[in-house]
């Protein structure tokens, strides 16, 4: 397979905070890589960075042979037909005062893409691939229910067929028998066009369900990067252990029964460089597996993602 | 509209056939459409259903607090035997915070910028306890440290945005705990939360319950949640109960079609994958407009498995079995055992 995005130590500095902290990944043409973390680790800021809706502070993103992180818009204008965006809030990205046929035509517009059998019938094509009816080509957003209002925003991105589309939790917003609606979708949209996705979220179990490999990030960093399967069973970074534990079961019968990696206080807030391990404060494995030299690597050293060949982690002591 | 059999006996809170309706521009909204459902004491009650079901509207009846508004709420809530719909005002008062207490989401929007949150705490507890101040602090204190805030003594002085999320909604429980209420209403408690901390505060509230017996109602879209923190469930469908079981009874013997349909469109990670998820087609009704008959019906895969077209013309009746599981929905039950969907 070969690369369709390639992500190289990307950062990002608001002020001082370092929301993206030397983050690198490439996503390979026809897959889905999943990007996990909770709030505030910075898998948004990774997404608008790669969709270039932000400029990096530093590093490289290598998008189907282009080096975009200096793109200006000019440039980016011509690529932005392969890489695409679906927000989380369909409601806050899509313009109330237009209809759906508008919102939908203007991609092509914007493009200058003329579609043979004319824009009307693409437009409602496309509604009918997403499952919208299309005659409701002259509703407005606040006409349709979320699940409906997320499908015109996947609409949207696919309708000159990108080779890449960022998804940034495409389903969080979603009750559960609608963003199985919406995730039963994209994995068609993608079987059928051969896309690829970027596929942001905090729910394990929705990324599970799509993703090939998962990426999964703490503190603007990512701290492991594996096949879906080996991750999930075998999960090696401590945080993500504790992360796959914390996620609720629906089965009883389970409760109590699970091995929990319980962490203690919150995700810190991504802040200033700090010395040694990030995790370190929180990592169950420092506080109770290591001995003193052992702890005083992970005070001292920052761990950086190394891989081999059952994936990638950043941790001096991971499991296997 | 059918009779509804008799509930189980000494329920800590029984609510029948509630409804809470708001008069608006577009019409009448029905939010909550004859719901039933009983808490024992110290029971775990969780409140599962989609957003607009109605779950949140029934805290706030429950807790008097929609009397204000334009709402008009209608049939029964009878806590300790006392029917919360009609008690006089200065009664809920002196129950609001003393035996009924709440928990909501966003715990910004419930404490107060310009006080500590030991003294909201400290305060909680002096409105329905003839103490000292010192008194008061040091039950506060106690209290704090006992959900988990670290140095307790200290933190009695910070104000609520000095605390992370987590950490507000632990200031939250204490306040409503700090009078050990007999029912704690918990409304999506940890959604607004990351994983990790769900977990922390999902395991708090466990111990509470077995350290002061509090009743507990969990408000919660997640069954996830549901599955390892409550002892029984009410699934609520367009401001209906359509099934009310103990948790393992619910997960291991859905009865409801639509319980079926929401347990097989979730993705697990505790089982194996499959390539495609089982989704509810179609969406909720408009509460508007809630059809006449079963109102899951226009979702509903099993409607002509009922003769006559019941499901669209009769809306089923809740059924107690007497053994604190009931279910809406015309169906027979041997209908129900042989046509539930297997787990994957
Ligand atoms: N425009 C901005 N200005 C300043 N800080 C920002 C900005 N955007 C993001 N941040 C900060 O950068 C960090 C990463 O934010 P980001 O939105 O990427 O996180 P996220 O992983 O997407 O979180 P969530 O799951 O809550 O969406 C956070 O600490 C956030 O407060
Ligand atoms: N003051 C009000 N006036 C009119 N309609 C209201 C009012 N309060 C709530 N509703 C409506 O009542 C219905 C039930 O709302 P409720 O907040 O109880 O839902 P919920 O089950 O808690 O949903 P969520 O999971 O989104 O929190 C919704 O359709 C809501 O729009
Ligand atoms: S490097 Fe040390 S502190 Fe960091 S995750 Fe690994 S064991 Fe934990
Ligand atoms: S009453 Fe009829 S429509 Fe309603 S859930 Fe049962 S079978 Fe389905
Ligand atoms: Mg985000
Ligand atoms: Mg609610």
């Amino acid at each position: 397979m070969t690369d369709l995005l390639t992500v190289s130590d990307l950062h990002k500095d608001f002020g001082g905070v370092r929301a993206v902290d030397g983050v690198s990944f490439t996503v390979r043409a026809g897959e889905t890589l999943g990007l996990v973390g909770e709030s505030g680790c910075g898998k948004s800021t990774t997404a608008r960075l790669v969709t270039r809706l932000l400029e990096p502070t530093s590093g490289s993103v290598r998008f189907d042979g282009h080096e975009i992180s200096r793109y200006p818009e000019r440039k980016l204008r011509p690529l932005r037909r392969d890489l695409q965006i679906v927000f989380q809030d369909p409601i806050a990205s899509l313009n109330p005062r237009h209809t759906a046929g508008t919102i939908l035509a203007a991609p092509f517009r914007i493009q200058g893409v003329r579609p043979p059998g004319g824009l009307r019938a693409a437009v409602a094509e496309l509604m009918a691939r997403v499952g919208l009816n299309p005659e409701h080509y002259n509703r407005y957003p606040h006409e349709f229910s979320g699940g409906q209002r997320q499908r015109l925003g996947i609409a949207r991105a696919l309708a000159l067929r990108p080779k890449l589309v960022v998804c940034d939790e495409p389903v969080s917003a979603l009750d559960a028998s609608v963003q199985a609606q919406v995730v039963n979708l994209l994995a068609d949209l993608r079987d059928e066009y051969g896309l690829s996705y970027l596929f942001v979220a905090h729910d394990m179990a929705v990324v599970r369900h799509l993703s090939d490999r998962v990426a999964v990030m703490y503190l603007g960093r990512i701290v492991e990067l594996a096949d879906r399967d080996t991750l999930y069973a075998a999960p090696r970074h401590p945080y993500t252990r504790a992360l796959l534990s914390a996620v609720p079961v629906p089965d009883p019968a389970l409760r109590g029964r699970r091995e929990r990696v319980l962490l203690r206080g919150d995700p810190p807030a991504a802040g200033e460089a700090a010395v040694g391990c990030r995790f370190r404060g929180r990592c169950p494995r420092y506080r109770d597996d290591l001995d003193d030299t052992q702890r005083e690597r992970c005070a001292t050293e920052d761990p950086q993602l190394s891989s081999d060949p059952s994936g990638a982690v950043a941790c001096h002591f991971p499991g296997h | 509209m059918p009779v509804e059999t008799t509930p189980p006996a000494d329920p800590l809170l029984s609510v029948r056939d509630l409804r809470v309706q708001f008069p608006t521009d577009d019409g009448l909204v029905r939010a909550v459409d004859g719901l039933s459902f009983d808490v024992a004491p110290g029971e775990i009650v969780g409140v599962v259903g989609e957003s607009g079901s109605g779950k949140s509207v029934t805290g706030q009846a429950i807790l008097g607090l929609l009397r204000r508004t334009r709402a008009r709420v209608t049939g029964e809530i009878r806590f300790d035997g006392r029917d919360l719909v009609t008690a006089p005002e200065a009664e809920l008062r002196r129950l609001r915070g003393a035996e009924l207490a709440m928990v909501f989401q966003d715990p910004l929007s419930a404490l107060h910028p310009y006080y500590t949150v030991g003294s909201q705490v400290s305060e909680a507890y002096r409105v329905h306890n003839r103490v000292s101040k010192r008194a008061a602090r040091e039950r506060a204190v106690q209290m704090l440290d006992r959900v988990g805030i670290p140095e307790p003594h200290r933190r009695y002085g910070a104000y609520p945005h000095e605390f992370s999320g987590g950490m507000r909604q632990r200031v939250m429980i204490a306040m409503a705990l700090v009078c050990t209420p007999r029912l704690l209403i918990a409304d999506e408690p940890t959604t607004a939360l990351d994983v990790t901390v769900q977990a922390q505060i999902l395991e708090l509230l466990g111990d509470l319950r077995d350290e002061f017996g509090s009743a507990v109602l969990l408000v919660t879209h997640d069954l996830g949640v549901v599955a390892e923190t409550c002892d029984s469930v009410v699934v609520m469908y367009a401001g209906q109960c359509v099934e009310q079981a103990g948790v393992e009874d619910l997960f291991a013997r859905p009865q409801a079609p639509y319980t079926w349909g929401l347990l097989g469109s979730m993705p697990r990670v505790d089982r194996d994958r499959r390539d495609r998820l089982a989704p509810i087609g179609g969406q909720p009704p408009s509460l508007l407009a809630i059809p006449p008959g079963c109102a899951f019906e226009p979702r509903c895969g099993y409607h002509e498995e009922v003769p006559e077209s019941r499901c669209v013309d009769e809306r089923p009746a809740l059924v107690h079995d007497g053994q604190g599981r009931a279910v809406r929905c015309h169906l027979t039950a041997g209908q129900r055992l042989t046509l539930r969907p297997v787990a994957p």
